[in-house]
């Protein structure tokens, strides 16, 4: 069950990774190049992801019971933080990528649905 | 519309978002905790290689930004998450959309991620124009 404790975790998380991507990755990516986004994989994603899924700040009471799903990945709050920065910074939408992203996640979605 | 690039920005989209939930249910039961922390290094690097590095997905400089996160996301939110474990093989560990698991339950992480990711944005808006 919610309480107001999951709710603060779950917000703080889903800050945080946003935040973490928007700061380091562009960093890493124009000192390093390619190898910059090895590091930034391992210690961007792979540590926002320690906090928010492997010990839990976003909450997912959903996962529980003999239907567990669906799952909502800590990728929603690195897409939309990344996006709504843009947009306050008055970015237009760019309708093309944005229809690649969903074809991408539904054929995604299809993919683990024909898997096991 | 370069539908081209739409069809190619999909099957990379989908590549991400495939392996990250085969990858990472299996390294995190193989590896425990530290699996889950290589499991990054080992697909969203490379996602990010041909989605962003080398542009894949056709960002546009005066475009809002979509992350490969989006296929990601949308990925395991429909079609739920598999693991190769040691002894038993392929399984199913959560199930999505396609399969009928009730969006319901998922709805308040859903609201909260936005509503957090929003105000990550906003501070990170205020932070790129250095007026925090």
């Amino acid at each position: 069950m919610w309480t107001w404790q999951h709710a603060i975790t779950t917000i703080f998380g889903a800050a945080i990774f946003p935040i973490a991507v928007g700061i380091i990755w562009g960093k890493l990516a124009e000192e390093y190049k390619t190898l910059g986004g090895l590091l930034a994989g391992l210690f961007v994603v792979g540590t926002v992801w320690l906090l928010n899924h492997g010990i839990g700040l976003l909450y997912e009471p959903q996962m529980s019971g003999n239907l567990p799903g669906p799952w909502s990945d800590q990728a929603l709050t690195c897409f939309w933080g990344l996006f709504v920065a843009d947009l306050f910074a008055g970015k237009k939408f760019n309708w093309e990528v944005i229809l690649t992203g969903i074809l991408g996640g539904i054929l995604g979605g299809i993919l683990l649905f024909a898997t096991v | 519309m370069n539908w081209n690039r739409i069809f190619l920005g999909a099957c990379t989209g989908a590549f991400a978002g495939y392996g990250v939930f085969t990858i990472w249910p299996s390294s995190l039961a193989r590896w425990s905790w530290l699996g889950g922390w290589l499991a990054a290094g080992i697909i969203i690097t490379t996602g990010w290689w041909v989605n962003h590095y080398l542009n894949a997905m056709p960002n546009k400089n005066d475009g809002a930004w979509v992350d490969m996160a989006l296929p990601i996301w949308l990925s395991s939110f429909l079609g739920g998450n598999v693991q190769l474990t040691v002894d038993k093989g392929l399984v199913r560990v959560a199930y999505g959309v396609f399969h009928g698991a009730n969006i319901a339950g998922a709805f308040p992480t859903i609201i909260l991620e936005l509503v957090g990711a929003t105000i990550g944005g906003f501070l990170l808006y205020k932070y790129r124009r250095s007026d925090v």
